[in-house]
């Protein structure tokens, strides 16, 4: 469900990650009509220039708290609400140039009214956005 | 002397691409449906409008109330969800969908709603166990018949027992028109066809559609999907195959409207699904005058929420004003019969 809104266009974050790395970050909008739980959030095929990126140098920030993607599903009570984008983060890149940077992830969620047998539906969609980067402004 | 008439109305969750794309807020679309005219009847989609629901943060029962009064709006129906699979690693049982769904029905009560619209997957042992809280609530909870299931699917029939038992006047159902259409909605191929989708494939899919429609087959929901899953993938059409596929298996049925007079006594709201109009103003997907003919000799005088559909193929038209058009036809059928 509308796949065109699913990386928000706007421009990256830029920040140096813990082991002095360069870390970006940009905010993804649920691909679905009403709010889901959190724990049902899939993120895959991301990609940053084209260089797929491992689920484990990924975080996202919920409530205001950075989590390892990998974490999330062990979270209870958390939602994603409808309007609110979910900020995420990747870690581990070489440093990073101004000007556009292709960014693509595949962004879903577990739809836990509709039941396929015994599991869930899990949505998702996928884009390639081109955001620009202003260390500058970002920092 | 002229019969007693359905009433018209609207759910929010018909201008969800203006709603999910920031461009309208929910107190924007509910100040839009007041001042068009396009309720009375106000359907809200718990999960969708409110942050943090089936928790109603005391600013949003102000704010919503407020709106209703100023604009003489009537809440005829909380849309709420049975979320089955709300655990990642099983699904609830009965009593736990019957407790999680409690809260759902009191914020009903709470926001001025007389009923709640469940769905499917909640089991006929989670209604029994949460009647006694619509009772005390006073609000009605009705199960959405939604394409392609129909009144005489199995989980339906199932329903339809028990409330021959419990005999209650707070469970009833609320008819999908979408369980009744007369063909895929033109609006769905001319949509595929502007993004290159051949003529001839839209033909094969249409001619299936038809084909099963004409029959006396009714296959279920899962043997349709994966019939047109298996269609639109053999037909090559790529990210386009799934949505398709649900498009033709999920959304458009093929009951019979004569057939809703079965649980006539028992609808308690309506949703008035509708896709997009002909050069006529005529909705051609849905055949809205046999249906709303066959609410009005059932007696049914609650509210028709239209719901417009269109928008998962073609987000761009403004949600008011097709569901003005669509008001427009309803009030011409309804002042015909």
């Amino acid at each position: 469900m509308f796949p065109d809104r699913l990386i928000v266009p706007e421009e990256l974050g830029v920040e140096e990650d813990a082991g002095g790395a360069t870390a970006v970050t940009f905010r993804v909008r649920l691909p679905w009509y009403r709010a889901l739980p959190m724990d049902g959030l899939h993120l895959s095929d991301v990609a940053f220039d084209g260089r797929p990126v491992a689920s484990d140098r990924l975080d996202v920030e919920i409530d205001g708290t950075w989590r390892p993607y990998e974490d999330v599903a062990g979270l209870r009570d958390a939602w994603w609400f409808v309007l609110d984008p979910l900020r995420v983060r990747v870690r581990g890149l070489e440093p990073v140039a101004d000007g556009e940077h292709k960014v693509t992830a595949t962004v879903g969620a577990r739809v836990p009214y509709i039941v396929l047998g015994t599991e869930a539906l899990v949505i998702k969609e996928t884009l390639t956005r081109a955001l620009p980067l202003n260390a500058r402004s970002a920092a | 002397m002229s019969r007693p008439l359905p009433k018209l109305g609207v759910t929010t969750y018909s201008f969800t691409p203006q709603y999910h794309g920031l461009e309208l807020s929910f107190e924007d679309i509910v100040r839009r449906i007041g001042s068009l005219g396009i309720g009375p009847g106000l359907e809200i989609v718990g999960f969708q409008s409110i942050k943090g629901f089936p928790e109603i943060p005391d600013d949003f029962v102000r704010l919503f109330r407020g709106l209703v009064d100023e604009y003489g709006l009537e809440p005829s129906c909380l849309a709420v969800n049975a979320d089955l699979g709300l655990l990642p690693d099983r699904l609830l049982s009965p009593q736990e969908m019957a407790d999680y769904l409690a809260p759902q029905v009191r914020a009903a009560a709470e926001l001025g709603f007389p009923a709640v619209r469940l769905q499917k997957p909640a089991a006929p042992e989670a209604v029994e166990l949460l009647l006694r809280v619509a009772e005390k609530e006073q609000v009605k909870m009705g199960f959405e018949i939604h394409a392609p299931d129909s009144v005489h699917s199995d989980w339906v029939m199932a329903l339809r027992e028990l409330y021959a038992r419990l005999d209650s006047p707070y469970l009833g159902f609320i008819p999908d028109f979408g369980s009744s259409t007369r063909r895929v909605s033109p609006s769905v191929w001319e949509e595929y066809r502007r993004r290159g989708v051949s003529q001839e494939a839209l033909d094969t899919l249409d001619a299936r559609w038809n084909e099963i429609h004409a029959s006396d087959q009714r296959p279920s929901e899962s043997e349709l999907m994966g019939e047109f899953s298996e269609l639109t993938h053999s037909l090559g059409l790529g990210a386009f195959a799934h949505p398709l596929a649900m498009f033709c298996a999920g959304i458009h049925g093929h009951q019979d409207p004569q057939d809703w007079a079965e649980i006539g006594s028992q609808i308690i709201h309506v949703h008035s699904k509708f896709f997009g109009f002909d050069e006529d103003g005529d909705e051609p997907a849905i055949p809205l005058a046999d249906l709303l003919k066959v609410l009005v000799d059932a007696g049914y005088t609650g509210y028709l929420s239209s719901e417009w559909e269109g928008w998962h193929w073609d987000p761009t038209p403004d949600a008011a004003a097709t569901v003005q058009r669509h008001h427009r036809l309803s009030r011409d059928i309804l002042e015909s019969l």
